[in-house]
């Protein structure tokens, strides 16, 4: 059991190298917050992808034999692909779209994910503000395009009129969607052939067509997120790195800390206090340093989210395994300090100052 | 009644790939009541043989018994007991901890050993009133002088009312008036229940003395 001289020697000395603690709290809660952040932001991919994929209202896409998915690769189809597809058996409905990067030139130039749908189909997500384009010439926005509605925008040498907006319907990391009747797509990526890159289709169908592939929702959000899988590599590794950071700071200021209460730990070991006990007080140091950290970086990283232009989701889990790996980042961070409290001598105690 | 027994000690350690023994076939032997002074220069081992009474350091060779303890002969465990229970400690520049109050680090070894906090505040206030410190119980060791320092580090080694007391050089760091006011408290310690063993150069510390052990001299005895 700990002794109460761990509770009161950790809070005095908490109060005594206040300043210290206070700069190390702040260090840690930045990178704590950079590291929420980051999970933010490679969780927001995973939101974003499955929020946008649901906006379009497909159960499944179906694609040419041969291509990866519906949004990676342009692979034309003959648009009339999607009667047969919706005469498969166990389809409901089935409708074409173009969908392709593009760019609106008007300034200020916006890349965009453009996609192309039937008027009243599937494809595009329900409009909150506006309507849906219904004729050549007008289109729905992503708010992040920032574009208002009425605004003029030109895209491929043709002019849109903005007529509704959609939020959080993006790709790729913030990236917003732009939707357009099938028909502007068409003249813009197929040169108005009668073509489409995938059909969205509701139900399941039970067979199809030779030379068609269906794929259902998670194949499609795959797809999707595909283009990313190096970003989010490189985001899992700054984050195993930045946690490494946070401990060595734990680490580095509990240390110091032994360093210079090396004579006070012999005192405490002179007159009989066991070095568990001593470690303990680092320990709970490094938990009071990590907790403190990690429910500032929680506030920190919320007030930070805003000025990020892609998605940043922090999800409930997150809340949960924060402090459960800052209390680990500072347990490990505590030990090398709490070896320099095990090795001291407590005949170092004798002798002047 | 106590009696420390000190037989053949020897401490021997390397220094420079060269063996160095500070203590060389040491016996003492101090009854109860007994007020031993360690004596003889610097490096002539007072500080090792307190370290050894205290349990902080092994020997190469012989024993300490305190009573019925050996306490050349206790293990790690046992040594932390006998350190917590039997032995009170003054050091000689004081050893106070500094983010800790006078009245918190006269508790500290109570603590250690399990002792509820609210008695341990019981007993450091009658400890701090004894050495005329209690109205200075809730300053840090950096708000008091050295005497009250030094006064301080008798009540924590008092607390447990250990029936062995070590003190290197408990005048060491003060000025004349403070070292009075530390003798005084010194001389009242003195009882049968109780050994108590002091390394010290201060001349003044000498009429304190019952025994003295003379470190300087090599065949030195008690």
């Amino acid at each position: 059991m700990v002794s109460s001289l761990v509770w009161l020697a950790s809070r005095r000395d908490l109060g005594w190298r206040r300043r210290r603690f206070v700069i190390a709290v702040g260090a840690i809660t930045l990178v704590l917050a950079l590291t929420l952040l980051l999970s933010g932001f490679r969780d927001g991919i995973d939101v974003e992808t499955a929020r946008t994929v649901k906006a379009m209202g497909g159960d499944v896409f179906v694609v040419r034999e041969g291509v990866s998915g519906p949004f990676t690769t342009v692979s034309q189809l003959d648009d009339d692909v999607a009667e047969v597809v919706a005469a498969a058996p166990g389809v409901r409905r089935a409708d074409p779209i173009v969908g392709v990067r593009h760019a609106i030139e008007s300034a200020p130039v916006t890349d965009v994910y453009l996609i192309g749908t039937r008027p009243g189909g599937l494809g595009i997500p329900a409009v909150r503000h506006g309507r849906a384009p219904q004729a050549s010439g007008e289109t729905v926005l992503d708010s992040r395009a920032g574009r208002k509605i009425g605004d003029r925008v030109r895209l491929g040498g043709r002019d849109f009129t903005v007529v509704g907006l959609v939020d959080g319907v993006s790709v790729w990391a913030g990236l917003p969607t732009m939707f357009v009747t099938i028909a502007d797509a068409q003249a813009l990526v197929f040169g108005g052939a009668p073509a489409a890159t995938a059909v969205v289709a509701t139900g399941r169908p039970g067979s199809l067509p030779q030379g068609l592939r269906a794929l259902d929702v998670s194949q499609a959000k795959a797809d999707l997120k595909r283009p990313l899988a190096n970003a989010i590599t490189t985001i899992d590794l700054l984050r195993f790195f930045l946690w490494i950071v946070a401990a060595a700071i734990v680490g580095s200021v509990l240390y110091v800390s032994a360093l210079e209460r090396s004579r006070d730990f012999a005192v405490f070991k002179a007159f009989g206090t066991a070095s568990a006990d001593l470690v303990g007080t680092l320990v709970v140091q490094a938990f009071v340093l990590s907790a403190v950290s990690a429910g500032l970086a929680v506030v920190v990283s919320r007030l930070l989210s805003g000025l990020f232009p892609s998605v940043i989701s922090f999800p409930a889990r997150t809340l949960v395994v924060l402090p459960l790996v800052a209390l680990a980042v500072g347990l490990v961070g505590s030990l090398a300090g709490a070896r320099r409290a095990i090795v001291v001598d407590p005949a170092s105690a004798f002798g002047g100052p | 009644m106590a009696d420390l027994r000190v037989r053949g000690l020897v401490v021997e350690y390397a220094m420079g790939g060269q063996p160095v023994r500070p203590i060389d076939g040491l016996d003492v032997h101090a009854p109860g009541g007994a007020l031993v002074l360690l004596l003889g220069p610097s490096g002539s081992g007072k500080t090792t043989l307190l370290s050894c009474l205290a349990g902080l350091l092994s020997p190469t060779k012989g024993e300490i018994t305190f009573g019925d303890i050996e306490v050349s002969n206790l293990g790690p465990k046992d040594r932390t007991g006998y350190r917590r229970n039997t032995v009170g400690i003054v050091f000689q520049a004081f050893n106070l901890v500094p983010s800790l109050t006078a009245a918190e680090n006269v508790m500290a070894p109570l603590l250690a050993a399990g002792v509820k906090k609210a008695e341990a505040s019981t007993r450091a206030a009658t400890l701090l009133e004894r050495v005329d410190l209690d109205a200075r119980a809730g300053h840090r060791p950096g708000e008091l002088s050295g005497g009250q320092q030094q006064r301080v580090a008798i009540a924590r080694a008092l607390v447990h009312d250990p029936p062995l007391l070590l003190a290197d050089e408990p005048t060491a760091h003060l000025d004349h008036t403070q070292v009075d006011g530390v003798l005084a408290i010194l001389a009242g310690l003195i009882s049968s229940e109780r050994v108590i063993v002091i390394a010290t150069h201060d001349d003044r510390v000498l009429g304190l003395g019952t025994q003295v052990v003379d470190l300087g001299h090599r065949d030195g005895d008690s």
